[in-house]
């Protein structure tokens, strides 16, 4: 069930905002577990049962890390966690792999596994709630069922953000749900609902006709046309995820942390990296980079630690190749900034830099990204120069993607790439009330709902991007 | 700030409406109108008919919902949500936002072109180059049909009506033309494989149309995939013209018709277009005049001749419209009395006529409401067999020589027993050239098949390959037992034809196995 679609706007959410709504604070934690596990079953079935026994291990072990604080102890509890990510995210990638250098089968019984949706996130979550309990920063919880409504929240259950127990615990123990809190959070699902089936599904239908084409096909225009449209989908998806999850978490009175700041109005990539997708770069910051070193042991040291957790960001994403190297380019270029920049590169503020350089960067990043295979990247990328084939006709997947209502919905999520500093709406609308920001909630949530219902209920599916990972 | 985030611990949130801004009040409330919305409209305005010119998802059975797999779920989902009327309308909002702000439509039914028309889309949409293989050997189909018929005698006649997108090909354009690309292509195609198998018994309405419609100055709707009711005119003329009653409406006087036109599904019911129709009382006048076609005809038609019904029956002394879609749906169910019916009128019938849109013509042979599992088809094989029986006796067939038969996949275990050997087993027939002086080509075959339920005969014409649409397949009984009685002209016939006599893995007896020319 993902938020833009019907049963979970029009049936799902109204039962379980209800239920709360007359259930009072006493029963909040409850109902959101119970809520949750139902909003996981109807997308994923029996493997709802993953997650279960992900509460229940890690609610567990957390009170035995708590009493025995010792670095063997918290291993063995990683290990769990990485286990099962392991083995339902990367066995048959990794199985496949060693087939094809080797000529053995070993990949054979992973064939079947099916990937729980958003394992990497509730997987994430818990590994930083056990290292946080060894660390003295949060204490276990004692509650199963408060723990249960944490690790299974589903605003951010199966797309993120990451969100620690230490941010939220006392949030869960003591929802802090007002007028104020629910009027904000629902100018911010508003906004991530439109920014999703306006921008993102305009922008995924331009994409996916561009990555549809392949071989010869792919001229200058349908790389650069694929390539734009992709860095503009993932942008305006993803967001709008996290604007949605932040608002649905407000409107039960949970706060989360922001989980983009305009990420294309960066100038460097390591400026980039603190403005997109933050709770998971803060995750390996905290989590892998300090622990291996960070840049406390040497420049050598400091370069290998960032290859490193770029390596595994890039896997985190997917078990595939086009992941890996995603994330390897991106830490290169990071690496290279340190190199020539030093530690100004994250405030390095230049439009030119940012045109020249961030921007081209990352728009080829995401090819290597949203590729299906290694050698459509590649074709991608060496037609995004080819200028001979610039008249050549559009293929027809492409023809058919590009509508006047998607090419004007995609000019607008282009602006907003393009221009130095783009307005953050959502954000500003679920700030601290003064009468001019709740007065233009109304009429924004009013003109949003029509918009976003006209669309969601006249559309097919469209899932979020961000649920595969 | 501070009592919006009071502790209200036991206290129901509902208590939190109370003492709020107004603002704030109103805000929510719009999200709540918005999130029950659908059952609102519910109760209020029931359940809306039907829109998008499809039926509504069907509600999944209770198992399939609790499945592991999420099909059920998703199915369950669209089925309820196409039942509320806040989806209706937001179809129709978003397609009056397309067509009359950005100009253009593009659903899965629909898409806009040139000149205000709209055109259906899977009927372009389905003619992609991809589809050309499939389109040439389904016409194998057709013409296997036809041979089948030739040989036994039946007077079956085939009309065509042309797609919109072939009489206003010069509308095929903007975003109509990116789905069009193959178009004209695979109608070639189609065209040259009917001139060249055709043999005068299939008939196309499109110089009619044209001709007709430069003198009523419209031929097909703008916002329908049909002909205006004024090309009744051209149809009726047709018809007569190729049953041998020769007739011509010299005076063409035209009434308009304002109708609400579905094709766009939601756009048009606002959009109402005034289209050329014939007067009624003309035609009436007209065909009183004229000698009536005689005996009994069984017209197989779609749309197009659904809305032609009433004005061409008093042009034939005894006719019976059957839709194609009620006669597949009748087969499909059967045993019950429509089918009864049907099959009943066809035996009866002295002549047949079959019609179909252009876009459907080849298709409807190989896997719907023409193909051999149809009534058509089956009425064409009885009649076939039923000559067969009385021509081919001792004299014209004999024993299938050792010679000309080839064993796959089995073996021969006795005079009549094969033995299966892997899976696909068949035999290969050569029936050699056909000698000087024979007209037709007879074949005999009794089979018990244990395990099977149909044996497959799958007979390419001259000059074509072995495709999977030039299979006929004959039903066997409950106990697999069957017998086949073939007759096919003799300039029909290829080198080779092939029988699966087996579907299982059984082995089988082979009683009679017959050819010869006549």
């Amino acid at each position: 069930m993902v938020f833009s679609e019907p049963v979970f706007l029009f049936a799902f959410l109204p039962i379980a905002l209800a239920l709360v709504m007359v259930g009072g604070k006493r029963f909040t934690a409850p109902i959101v577990l119970l809520t949750s596990l139902i909003f996981y079953a109807w997308g994923s079935g029996a493997i709802v049962t993953v997650l279960v026994f992900s509460i229940v291990f890690n609610w567990a072990y957390g009170r035995v890390i708590e009493r025995n604080r010792t670095n063997t102890v918290l291993m063995i509890g990683v290990a769990v966690n990485v286990l099962l990510l392991l083995y339902y995210k990367y066995s048959y990638f990794i199985g496949s792999n060693i087939d094809e250098a080797i000529g053995t089968h070993v990949s054979d019984p992973f064939k079947n596994v099916v990937l729980p949706i958003g394992i990497s996130f509730f997987v994430f979550q818990a590994i930083s709630y056990l290292i946080d309990i060894k660390r003295g920063d949060v204490p276990a919880e004692r509650n199963v069922i408060i723990f249960g409504a944490y690790k299974s929240f589903f605003p951010q259950l199966i797309a993120g953000p990451i969100v620690r127990f230490r941010d939220v615990g006392e949030d869960f123990h003591n929802p802090q749900i007002s007028m104020e809190n629910i009027s904000a959070g629902v100018a911010r699902f508003v906004h991530g609902l439109l920014k999703k089936v306006i921008v993102a599904d305009a922008a995924g239908a331009i994409s996916d006709g561009c990555f549809a084409v392949h071989g010869a096909d792919v001229t200058i225009t349908v790389a650069w046309l694929g390539a734009l449209a992709y860095a503009i989908q993932i942008y305006f998806d993803f967001s709008a995820y996290s604007d949605m999850a932040i608002g649905l978490g407000r409107i039960f009175g949970i706060r989360f942390n922001e989980n983009f700041m305009r990420p294309y109005s960066a100038s460097t990539v390591t400026e980039f990296w603190r403005r997109w997708h933050i709770s998971l770069s803060t995750w390996f910051r905290d989590y892998v980079y300090i622990p291996l070193g960070g840049s406390r042991k040497g420049t050598i040291r400091t370069y290998g630690n960032l290859a490193i957790v770029f390596l595994v960001t890039g896997l985190w994403h997917g078990a595939a190749w086009t992941f890996v190297i995603w994330g390897l380019y991106h830490g290169a270029f990071l690496i290279c900034e340190k190199l020539v920049i030093g530690n100004a590169a994250s405030e390095k503020k230049s439009h030119v830099l940012r045109i020249v350089y961030l921007l081209p960067v990352v728009i080829i990043g995401w090819i290597i990204f949203r590729a299906d295979s290694l050698t459509q990247a590649w074709t991608f990328m060496t037609n995004l120069f080819a200028l001979g084939e610039l008249g050549a006709p559009l293929p027809e997947p492409v023809a058919a993607a590009l509508n006047p209502r998607t090419l004007l919905f995609f000019a607008i999520g282009l602006l907003i790439f393009v221009a130095p500093r783009g307005p953050a709406i959502g954000a500003w609308l679920a700030q601290d009330p003064t009468r001019f920001r709740v007065l233009s909630r109304v009429p924004y949530t009013a003109v949003g709902l029509i918009l976003a219902g006209v669309f969601v209920l006249s559309s097919s599916f469209s899932p979020f991007l961000y649920f595969r990972f | 700030m501070k009592q919006d985030v009071q502790d209200l611990r036991g206290v129901p949130l509902t208590a939190l409406f109370r003492g709020e801004s107004a603002l704030k009040k109103i805000q929510i409330a719009l999200f709540a109108l918005f999130l029950t919305g659908p059952l609102v409209t519910l109760s209020i305005f029931g359940l809306p008919d039907l829109y998008e010119r499809r039926d509504f998802t069907s509600f999944p059975e209770l198992g399939h919902v609790l499945s592991n797999n999420n099909v059920g779920r998703k199915q369950l989902s669209d089925a309820l949500v196409e039942r509320f009327y806040p989806r209706k309308w937001a179809v129709s909002a978003r397609n009056w936002i397309d067509w009359r702000i950005f100009g253009f439509l593009d659903t899965d039914t629909v898409v806009s072109g040139g000149n205000g028309y709209l055109f259906y889309k899977p009927g372009i949409v389905s003619r992609a180059c991809s589809k050309k293989d499939d389109i040439t050997a389904s016409l194998e189909a057709y013409r296997l049909h036809m041979a089948l018929a030739a040989a036994a005698g039946m007077d079956l006649m085939i009309t065509m009506s042309p797609n919109k997108e072939t009489i206003e090909k010069d509308s095929v354009t903007g975003r109509a033309a990116i789905y069009a690309k193959c178009y004209d292509e695979i109608r070639q195609i189609e065209t040259d494989a009917y001139q060249r198998y055709g043999r005068g018994m299939f008939h196309s309405h499109e110089d009619s149309i044209r001709r007709i419609g430069s003198r009523v100055g419209q031929r097909y709707a703008r916002y329908d995939t049909h002909w205006v009711p004024a090309m009744h005119i051209a149809a009726i003329e047709d018809i007569r013209k190729w049953l041998g009653y020769p007739a011509r409406l010299t005076t063409i006087n035209t009434t308009t018709q304002t109708r609400n036109l579905e094709l766009t599904g939601m756009v048009a019911q606002n959009d109402p277009e005034t289209i050329p129709d014939a007067v009624n009382d003309d035609l009436a006048k007209w065909a009183a005049q004229l000698q009536k076609i005689p005996g009994r005809t069984v017209i197989l038609h779609d749309s197009f001749y659904m809305a032609l019904a009433n004005r061409l029956s008093p042009h034939f002394q005894d006719v019976k419209f059957i839709h194609l879609e009620d006669a597949a749906a009748a087969f499909r169910n059967r045993p019950n009395a429509q089918y009864d019916e049907i099959v009943a009128s066809l035996k009866r019938a002295d002549r047949i006529i079959v019609n179909s849109v252009e876009r459907f013509m080849a298709m409807r042979y190989v896997n719907s409401a023409l193909s051999w599992d149809s009534v058509l088809g089956q009425e064409i094989l009885r009649r076939n067999s039923t000559v067969a029986k009385a021509r081919c006796g001792s004299d014209s067939a004999a024993d299938a020589p050792e010679s000309s038969l080839t064993l796959k996949n089995l073996e021969r275990v006795s005079l009549t027993r094969f033995h299966v050997t892997a899976g696909d087993p068949y035999i290969l027939i050569e029936p050699g050239a056909a000698p000087a002086g024979t007209r037709t080509f007879c074949f005999s075959l009794a089979i018990k098949a244990p395990g099977s339920e149909i044996v497959g005969l799958a007979i390419p014409g001259h000059g074509a390959a072995f495709s999977k649409y030039s299979v006929v397949t004959v039903p066997l009984d409950h106990q697999g037992r069957g017998e086949v009685n073939l007759l096919l002209p003799a300039d029909y016939m290829g080198s080779v034809f092939r029988i699966t006599p087996t579907f299982s893995s059984q082995d089988f007896e082979i009683d009679r196995l017959k050819t010869g020319w006549q």
